[in-house]
């Protein structure tokens, strides 16, 4: 790979998300139908947006041959493996309705043949659903003969229900019909069809209901009566009078509306009637709905307002306004309610001279509509209210959320002679936050009545601000004690809006001069900096200080997971309450999986109640790790925990298929099934939820291998090559992690946890310990803080070896390992044997390479590019080479790889790119579309990029991968200026690269040092003698195995420089 | 509907007396007299219809009727009423059955959302009040005739999501209110981009997923399976198909997104002032759907003609970092409630309430005032989530949504998704 092409395919991405219509094209590669066809299967479900259309676009191409072909592949539903073919008929047919798809007639005439094909039931109920979305006019015929398969026949009306241009047609069939056919009226009714009225009222006097149905929708004037007698029939209640009323409101039919209205008829039909009328007879609307405004019922009250249309509205506000007092109680609340909604602010003293209706519902709704129209009339009301036994809660409520500025009212309230008034009016300061009331709550907080003065303290941390804060300490410090918890919490809010820093510069201040320290706990715990947190913490370890106790727990910081924990273990009077806090901090962190763990485990150490035990097992759902697991999974066995712990282990297991495997988690999960069958038995129905989501689990996980449980002392295994590996370490007793019989990891007080000369501290508790090996490379983590990541093993490294933990059963504990595979290890054939070939890459291990092994990475047997890890730069053997015979397979993960193989490169590790500091022979998946031009820029790859070729250089014949996830073979040869390529077994590209370069090999300044080719470009090191052999590029998605070179170099002893 | 034993108990009261008497005398030991009390019955007694927020019953409304097409669940249930609240409940196995009976005030509606409309519309025209769980309808045109029945018989309607008027909004940590006060204040500027997703704390249940390559199975004894599908197209019988998994399959219901979907976006939609318009642009970014198999998806992103836009994060395709919930040209909202604004706790407020909303659906029932969430705004948001589940099914990368037509520009396709029709024996 070149930084050119890189560069240039960010940019060609932009450019696709554009436009993608150009890649419709399916011949391109001289595919035959049914090869087009398996290489669409086989890429679907696509893995990107892009891939999806050019994939279906392509099958779509092959139009009716190609949906034949598809819907034959549809296997009896009853053997149902059909998936595949359903996905792909299905994107094909939603794909051809994209407006002006090319391949729509084509793909449709193939469904057609292919329902005819089609034996089987529900494949042929699929194909049809299918077809329903592209039919035409043309296919009516054939849906009119499938009308008459039983099984097909509702599928076919789905069809009929939106096939464009049929309306004469099916009115024909309507009206030709030998006898009555609901569904056919019910089709009507869908496509509201005309033309069909007599035959459906024929049909309806037959007793078929759809046909009445139906004339609700297709029918006129003429179909009233008929409809009108039959709702008359069944009493005005049912489907028919149902019918009837929807005709009524179509034709708006004022005399039909108007008989509706009767007194003798059932409530909704009144309400009914009373709006089409209204609508109907717009002049008598006004008229119609005051009178109605009579009605004992309230819902045709209601309805009458609400029915009112827009444009007489005002009219009739006007009117109820007038004959405000003639109406009943009810009917003035209902009017009251309206008048507010619609915004009538004109009622506003109308509607206030009810807030103390002896009938209270009016009285209520005044006031509520008094707050939503706002304005002074309103205000000046509702504060008056205040005093009012039973009507100060309904204004105080009104006034929090009324429509406009309060403060006015509320300040001068507060001035009131009557108590019950100041205090209402203390909780709308606070709530709504009217600063400038600061000055009259504190004063107030003074008061000789005990109820405004408790109000007032409760009210004043509402309205304090920075500037208060001197002198609510002052009060503080003179306030009995029993007000002072207001008083202290009024401080915190007033300087809540500073920074930390300057919060705890004010409180300190204040502090240094005062004489009892501990009325500021609360304010130095709310700015939760670590000088206030650690003055706190040992106020408290000096004599258990009960105010700096209170404050801890309330100090809002991560840092306090750590105190709490040690708090809670050196045993506090009020363990729970610390326990609760503790989980709090944690919860509220963003902390990785095995930190949670980390924290959680320890503090379930610490004895707490049942309640709190199930907290912290609650808390264990976000730490989806095989320890939390476990760890939930031993509250099983213990009732008050377990159904806790049963939907811990739920959650923990069901959202992480890589847990899902081995008999442990077995075990727990068919525990925790038996636990949520209780409660479900006993009607919780999310258990029932719970418990589904368990067995799906089940019935699909791999019940051996995973992770099982060890222990310290003896071998955990004897011979392990690839594994994962938990323990806990209490941090206190020295001991060694013996890894593949190497003692890698070292556990020792004071130093913490070591691998390779770097360690992390012990944290306090237990210590979590995880170890990952997989081939050349560890993992190691501590309590969710990385110590190795993707860590080459330093040499002398053992490929395999013995598994154990040298400390005694008291040190360490959860010991849980996970043996994975071996990897498989690539031999040599004895021919190549004979041949003197190397192995460079044998699945194993790096050893032979240098570089960027961060990005390329060993993986099940192949080294794969990852781009997990970050990593510069290509990856170079830690030979040279100069005559060779380079083999090696690849494997195209993602489409559009773009990778090289650099041969005869340059010394230096990073910055240099093979195409030019040696040559490149280029890697690519050059069939993907990105690569195949675009009508707004790239014109597509030249001969001499594409796979094969030596970069920039020579070109390679074009050779066609097939679909991407497949290994291919592929030989370098390179002697001399000859170089020859073979993938596949096909030679691609067989050269000389000096014989290339003819004709080129002036530069454009008339310079000819440097081979200077056919891209246009100077390549210094061409004609490189030697070099290393490398893979060019990061981007991750390729694979490469089995990698071996045979060194033709005349000279012997090679030289390794790194 | 018959005059009503409640409202002629209350003409009584009010009119002769003009003085409110408290119920507790009427009804004696703190009871109220039946006659004064609403009833309900459920349709749908197998998940969600058995949990104890719709499981209930109490002194403003009795449960009395139940219904479900499982025989097993019926019973379940009926004994769990019997054993709860002392009520011996009607049990049907017929929907048309409770909502026909007398006795019922009130039909609350728990099945899968195909049912939804249908039997919305027919406990309308029975004069019902409705309680509907959401998603409210499967389909648009659903939504549409659902809006027309209530409106014919000026029924209450009550759709099942909360969070516009009460409760945590999840990532937010906080009630929908002070978030509206700020959106109204202008404070944030405009317009907004709200992001629904894992990473502000809004997570979409993609365990909700369907199964391809189901094997017919017998259909059990107890279960009516005809009458489960009824407007739904045949299909074989699976188990998956139905009672806890049936929101795997388009047929029924459309996974996370139409689970969650109404939950999450409803307030958005109350926050952004936008409980009558829809967006006009649809865009989603999702692997290819099975058309009978709900699957997963990456992002679905809704513009509206302000530019205002909605973004969903699938499960596992969220932002990486710190994403805010929402953004304006002047500030942003983190989960949680963290905001750019500084003070803005305190700001909020000094801001005057929202409008009050009518959130006591008894009482709504009893003043024929129209619930907070109901079939109008409730139909707007259940259309943002159809919207999104039409462009899924077909596979689009970008839909347009003509608001004056209320249909999809230049997509016959997406536009025959809008209305689709029932099976034989349905219709509405």
């Amino acid at each position: 790979m070149t930084n050119r092409i890189f560069s240039f395919i960010i940019s060609l991405g932009l450019i696709l998300s554009v436009s993608l219509d150009s890649f419709a094209q399916v011949d391109n590669r001289n595919r035959t139908v049914e090869t087009i066809i398996a290489d669409g299967l086989a890429q679907l479900p696509a893995n990107s947006r892009d891939t999806y259309e050019k994939v279906i676009d392509e099958m779509a191409a092959t139009g009716q041959k190609g949906i034949e072909l598809l819907a034959g592949m549809l296997k009896p539903a009853a053997t149902n493996q059909n998936a595949p073919f359903e996905y792909a008929i299905d994107a094909i047919v939603s794909r051809v309705t994209m407006p002006e798809n090319p391949n729509r007639q084509s793909v449709h005439d193939g469904m057609v043949k292919a329902i005819a094909a089609c034996t089987d039931n529900t494949n042929r109920a699929f194909l049809l659903t299918q077809l329903n979305k592209i039919c035409t006019q043309a296919d009516f015929d054939a849906y009119t003969s499938w009308l008459n398969d039983a099984y097909l026949r509702e599928f076919a009306l789905a069809g009929l229900a939106h096939m464009p241009g049929v309306d004469s047609q099916i009115a024909a069939m309507i009206n030709n019909a030998p006898k009555s056919d609901c569904s056919l009226a019910k089709l009507a009714a869908f496509r509201k069809l005309q033309g069909v009225e007599p035959t459906l009222m024929k049909w309806a006097a037959g007793g078929c209901k759809q046909a009445g149905k139906a004339l609700a929708v297709c029918g006129s004037k003429a179909s009233l009566p008929m409809l009108a007698k039959a709702a008359k029939a069944e009493g005005f209640t049912g489907n028919a009078t149902d019918s009837y009323v929807k005709l009524v409101k179509k034709l708006e039919d004022a005399k039909a509306a108007k008989a509706m209205m009767s007194a003798k008829m059932p409530e909704a039909i009144r309400c009914a009637g009373l709006q089409i009328y209204m609508n109907a007879e717009p002049k008598n609307a006004v008229k119609t709905a005051v009178s109605a405004l009579n009605d004992k019922s309230i819902q045709y009250r209601t309805t009458a307002l609400a029915a009112a249309p827009d444009n007489a509205k005002g009219q009739l506000s006007g009117q109820v306004i007038d004959k405000f007092k003639s109406f009943t109680p009810q009917a003035k609340t209902d009017i009251t309610v309206w008048l507010a909604d619609n915004d009538y602010k004109v009622a506003d003293k109308l509607i206030a001279s009810n807030v103390k209706s002896d009938y209270k519902p009016l009285a209520l709704a005044s006031v509520k509509a008094l707050a939503k129209l706002g304005g002074e009339v309103s205000l000046e009301t509702l504060i008056s209210l205040l005093d009012d036994a039973e009507m100060a809660q309904a204004a105080t409520d009104a006034l929090l959320s009324f429509n406009g500025n309060i403060k006015n009212g509320v300040v001068s309230a507060l001035d009131s002679s009557d108590p019950k008034v100041v205090e209402q009016a203390l909780v709308l300061a606070s709530t709504r936050r009217l600063y400038p009331a600061y000055g009259k709550i504190a004063d107030l907080t003074k008061s000789s009545d005990a109820n405004i003065r408790n109000t007032a303290l409760k009210a004043i941390a509402g309205v304090a601000r920075p500037d208060n804060f001197a002198d609510l300490c002052k009060r503080l410090e003179a306030a009995a004690p029993s007000d002072r918890q207001a008083l202290q919490y009024a401080a915190c809010e007033a300087i809540a809006t500073l920074s930390p820093e300057d919060q705890y510069k004010t409180v300190s201040a204040r502090m240094s001069g005062a004489s009892d320290k501990s009325l500021y706990y609360p304010m130095l715990a709310q700015t939760a900096v670590p000088e206030a947190i650690a003055q706190l913490y040992n106020a408290y370890k000096a004599d258990g200080n009960k105010a700096a106790f209170e404050a801890l727990l309330s100090v809002n910081s991560p840092a306090m997971t750590d105190i709490l924990y040690e708090i809670a273990a050196s045993g506090s009077t009020d363990n729970d309450r610390v326990l609760n806090r503790y989980i709090d901090v944690v919860a509220s962190g963003s902390f990785d999986p095995a930190t949670l763990y980390y924290y959680y485990d320890r503090g379930l150490d610490l004895n707490p109640s049942d309640a709190v035990a199930n907290r912290f097992i609650n808390e264990l759902s976000s730490s989806r790790t095989f320890p939390s697991a476990m760890l939930a999974a031993k509250a099983l066995d213990k009732e008050a925990t377990s159904f806790a712990a049963a939907n811990t282990v739920r959650n923990i297991i069901t959202k992480d298929p890589s847990l899902q495997q081995g008999p442990e988690v077995k075990e727990m999960l068919e525990k925790a099934t038996a636990i949520l069958q209780r409660h479900k038995d006993a009607g919780d129905a999310d258990a029932g939820y719970a418990i589904n989501d368990i067995k799906g689990v089940m019935a699909s996980m791999n019940n051996e291998g995973g992770f099982s449980t060890a222990a310290a002392g003896s071998a955990i295994d004897k011979d392990a090559e690839n594994f994962e590996l938990y323990f806990d370490w209490n941090g206190t007793d020295a001991a060694t992690v013996n890894l593949r019989s190497m003692p890698l990891v070292t556990l020792e007080p004071g130093k913490g946890i070591t691998y390779a000369g770097k360690s992390i501290a012990a944290g306090k508790g237990w210590n979590t310990v995880h170890i990952t090996m997989v081939n050349d490379r560890i993992n190691v983590d501590v309590n969710g803080t990385t110590l190795a990541a993707n860590t080459v093993i330093a040499s002398p490294a053992k490929a395999r070896g013995a598994v154990s933990i040298d400390g005694s059963a008291d040190a360490i504990r959860n010991v849980y390992y996970n043996r994975m595979p071996d990897t498989p290890v690539f031999v040599l054939s004895p021919e190549e044997k004979a041949q003197g070939f190397e192995v460079l890459f044998d699945g194993r291990n790096l050893d032979k390479w240098h570089g960027n092994t961060s990005a390329y990475v060993p993986v099940d047997g192949n080294i794969f590019v990852s781009a997990q890890w970050g990593g510069e730069g290509n990856l170079y053997t830690k030979d040279n080479y100069s005559d060779f015979i380079f083999r090696f397979e690849f494997y195209f993960d993602v489409p559009g790889v773009n990778n090289g193989i650099g041969i005869r490169t340059g010394r230096d590790v990073t910055g240099v790119d093979a195409a030019y500091d040696g040559m490149e022979i280029q890697i690519l998946d050059h069939d993907d579309p990105i690569y195949q031009g675009h009508p707004y820029g790239y014109k597509g790859l030249r001969p001499y990029q594409n796979h094969g070729s030596v970069y920039g250089v020579v070109p390679s014949e074009h050779i066609e991968f097939g679909p991407i996830k497949q290994w291919h073979t592929e030989e370098i040869k390179a002697i001399g200026d000859s170089i020859t390529v073979t993938v596949d077994g096909k030679v691609i590209n067989k050269c000389n690269i000096r014989e290339a370069c003819k004709g080129h090999n002036v530069a454009p300044d008339g310079g000819s040092t440097n081979p200077y080719t056919v891209d246009h470009n100077n390549h210094p090191g061409l004609f490189n003698k030697e070099g290393y052999i490398s893979f060019c590029g990061h981007g991750s998605g390729i694979k490469f195995r089995n990698i071996r070179v045979l060194d033709l170099s005349k000279k012997k002893g090679k030289k390794t420089r790194q | 509907m018959q005059e009503s034993r409640r409202n002629f108990f209350k003409t009584l009261g009010a009119v002769g007396l003009f003085t409110i008497v408290p119920r507790s005398v009427l009804g004696g030991n703190g009871r109220i007299a039946p006659s004064d009390q609403l009833t309900k019955g459920i349709i749908g007694v197998g998940g969600i219809g058995r949990t104890s927020f719709h499981f209930s019953s109490d002194k403003t409304c009795r449960l009395v009727a139940m219904c479900d097409v499982d025989k097993n669940h019926l019973t379940q249930a009926a004994g769990m009423a019997k054993e709860r609240f002392g009520e011996n409940v009607s049990t049907y196995g017929n929907f048309l059955d409770l909502i026909n009976d007398p006795n019922v005030d009130v039909v609350h509606i728990a099945t899968p959302p195909h049912w939804h409309a249908l039997m919305s519309i027919e406990a309308a025209k029975a004069g019902k009040d409705i309680w509907c769980e959401k998603p409210m309808t499967r389909t648009i045109g659903e939504g549409k005739r659902v809006i027309e029945a209530v409106e014919r018989y000026k029924r209450i309607f009550r759709l099942n999501t909360w969070f516009r008027f009460t409760d945590t909004f999840y990532g937010l940590g906080t009630e929908v209110r002070p978030l509206k006060k700020l959106v109204a204040s202008g404070m944030l500027g405009w317009p907004l981009t709200v992001t629904v997703s894992g990473s502000t704390g809004f997570g979409w249940k993609f365990f909700w997923v369907g199964k391809e390559n189901l094997v017919p199975q017998t259909v059990p004894a107890e279960l009516d399976y005809d009458m489960w599908l009824g407007p739904a197209p045949y299909k074989p019988y699976h188990p998956h198909r139905v009672h806890q998994t049936f929101r795997g399959y388009w047929d029924y219901d459309g996974g996370g997104l139409t689970d969650m979907g109404q939950h999450y976006l409803d307030p958005v939609q109350y926050f952004l002032g936008k409980d009558k318009e829809l967006p006009v642009k649809i865009e989603v970014d999702a692997p290819q759907q099975h058309p009978d198999a709900v699957g997963i998806w990456r992002k679905i992103v809704y513009t509206y003609a302000d530019g205002c836009r909605i973004v969903l994060e699938g499960e596992g395709f969220e932002s990486k970092g710190k994403v805010p919930y929402i953004e304006g040209p002047n500030g942003k909202v983190y989960r949680g409630f963290e905001c750019t604004i500084p003070d803005v706790m305190n700001k909020i407020a000094e801001l005057p309430e929202p409008e009050p909303q009518r959130t006591d659906f008894i009482d709504c029932i009893n003043t024929r005032q129209k619930f907070a969430l109901n079939e109008l705004n409730g139909h707007n948001s259940c259309t943002l989530v159809n919207l999104g589940s039409i462009a899924l099914r077909l596979g689009r990368r970008e839909l347009n949504f003509d608001l004056k037509t209320q249909t999809f520009i230049g997509d016959d396709a997406a536009n025959a998704l809008i209305d689709q029709p029932m099976r034989a024996g349905w219709s509405i």
